[in-house]
């Protein structure tokens, strides 16, 4: 018979859903405020440049996406009743990958939105430039989405086993 | 967090400079000024403009002198209402900005001490953005700059703000006194009578002072403020460099014993400090200075710019003559352009100043063509500001 596992794994669990979310979404605030400000600067010389500038902004957005796909996967995986300790651990490992992964390329991918674009006024050969470095930026975000996802997915049969038992009845 | 923070103490002065940055001449006012014939035009053709009436109340034969007189003041006035609206650390910031001009009143005044000019005549030549407390003192009272500056110096000028300069200055020349008393040679450089060509140098080095000044306080304030500054001062700093270099090499301060005199007057930074400085400092003539601003493209350029028009100018002014300062000036517009296209730091302040100096030049160009009726000459010398580049 199966034992009830202790609910306090499900705290972790629950941890690391929320971080993925709110430290993705804290990176790509960034990259979208610091990355504006420039475009802002930027439209008011060269309007026609402005719809161009707009990447930054899109690929910071991006960061955003992934914190909630690992967030809603995360919370997809949580069995109250049996979660074990490990899941727990695994889940919240997995959060705090993605969001802080995604909070740094939103940093990276501000402060190279903002100098790029304004760059990129005065000089049109360098689209192509901070595009890659953009990319670059992005793929930072990634690796952390995807180790986020490994985890948190192969989590599921290991450890089942390592549930610290509860007696409901007390 | 400069993104944060920024606009809770210092956004409304931002925001307001960001207004006057539209008050600028465009191209269709310099146009209709360009097309005035005489400086009554000029006087309606401002009035359409962000300047208004502030001539209104001048009397009929206008002077350049008034014109231009009359936009300073204009723009001291604004420049004081920015600054009450300011809170430290961009107070301070602003003080900087305004002690260049007082550099210049107090050199101005001396000069007038000097030659025995009569306080009025002071007063009109002020210029209205550095007006400091006790500067009207100095001007009234006929001191007497025969006796010996250290005097002056102390009575007067020691609790101004630009008293820290001219400590450094006579510091400076006082050491250079003992080390010639010592030889055994006589210097009139403080205890004496001051000639024009030291009074050259003192404001040379008080500038430098200032800029030395300026920079370490911009660098202590980090983040934006620090990178677009920096910037703006250490080619501010190459360009008295090179000023300085090129104004020697056309007088007596180029000869080797004068060499250490032209020497104190390079500020301690810059791009091209220290090894461009290091070459210049050993510079007696044309070739040795292209060979030492070598490795500085942008400089190499601007100094074969000069020489080729100093060369052509054998005949007479030739169409589209530029001095270095001129070209100096079309190089810093473009960077103070620069300025307004990020937001969160100070030298927005400095390039709104700069520019609108910049601007008043046009107007007073402007004027001074028309008076001369040499109006296709207009276009030599005046730098477009926030042209529209589509």
């Amino acid at each position: 018979m199966k034992s009830v596992c202790d609910p306090s794994a499900n705290f972790y669990g629950m941890l690391g859903v929320s971080m993925s979310i709110v430290l993705a979404n804290l990176g790509a605030a960034y990259g979208t405020a610091k990355s504006g400000v420039g475009i802002a600067n930027l439209g008011v010389m060269r309007p026609d440049m402005v719809m161009r500038s707009i990447i930054p902004v899109v690929m910071a957005g991006v960061l955003g996406i992934y914190g909630l796909i690992t967030a809603v996967i995360i919370n997809g995986k949580i069995h109250p009743p049996s979660y074990s300790a490990y899941s727990g651990y695994a889940h919240l490992a997995a959060g705090i990958t993605v969001g802080m992964s995604s909070l740094a390329a939103g940093m990276a991918i501000g402060v190279v939105g903002d100098a790029g674009v304004r760059a990129n006024a005065q000089q049109p050969r360098l689209f192509v430039g901070m595009i890659l470095i953009l990319i670059f930026a992005e793929a930072l975000g990634l690796y952390g989405l995807i180790v986020g996802l490994v985890v948190a997915s192969t989590a599921e049969g290991k450890g089942s086993d390592l549930c610290i038992p509860w007696d409901s009845s007390k | 967090m400069e993104l944060a923070m920024f606009n809770v103490s210092h956004g409304f002065t931002e925001s307001v400079v960001r207004g006057l940055r539209s008050g600028f001449l465009g191209p269709e006012d310099y146009r209709r000024l360009g097309s005035c014939d005489t400086l009554e035009d000029m006087r309606s053709a401002l009035e359409e403009t962000d300047y208004g009436t502030f001539l209104q109340d001048e009397p009929s034969p206008l002077l350049v002198s008034t014109i231009s007189k009359k936009c300073y003041e204009k723009l001291a006035d604004e420049f004081r209402y920015l600054k009450a609206q300011t809170v430290e650390p961009l107070s301070t910031f602003m003080d900087f900005i305004a002690r260049e001009k007082m550099i210049d009143n107090v050199c101005m005044i001396i000069q007038g001490a000097l030659n025995n000019k009569a306080p009025k005549e002071l007063e009109e030549k002020v210029h209205p953005l550095g007006v400091f407390e006790g500067m009207k003192v100095i001007m009234s009272e006929s001191f007497d700059v025969q006796g010996g500056f250290d005097d002056v110096y102390r009575i007067f000028l020691v609790d101004t703000p630009i008293g820290p300069y001219f400590e450094e200055y006579l510091r400076e020349a006082d050491r250079d006194k003992d080390d010639m008393a010592r030889s055994g040679i006589e210097t009139s450089q403080v205890g004496g009578i001051l000639t024009k060509q030291d009074l050259e140098i003192m404001k040379t080095s008080l500038k430098k002072a200032w800029l030395e000044d300026f920079y370490g306080f911009v660098q202590s304030q980090g983040g934006t403020t620090a990178e677009v500054m920096g910037h703006v001062l250490k080619m501010e700093a190459d360009f008295r460099v090179l000023l300085v270099t090129m104004n020697a090499l056309n007088t007596s301060l180029s000869t080797e014993s004068s060499l250490q005199d032209r020497n104190a007057l390079y500020p301690n930074f810059g791009y091209l400090y220290p090894e461009g400085t290091k070459e210049l400092r050993k510079v007696f003539n044309d070739t040795t200075v292209r060979a030492a601003l070598e490795p500085y493209s942008k400089y190499l350029q601007l100094f074969d710019q000069v020489k080729d028009f100093y060369d052509s100018e054998s005949g007479g002014r030739g169409a589209g003559f530029q001095s270095i300062e001129d070209l100096i000036y079309a190089e810093n517009v473009h960077m103070y352009e620069m300025a307004f296209e990020q937001q969160y730091h100070f030298g927005l302040f400095y390039a709104w100043v700069k520019l609108r100096e910049q601007e008043i030049r046009n107007i007073r160009w402007i004027a001074n063509m028309v008076v001369l009726d040499k109006k296709d000459h207009i276009d030599d010398t005046i730098v477009p500001i926030f042209q529209p580049r589509m």
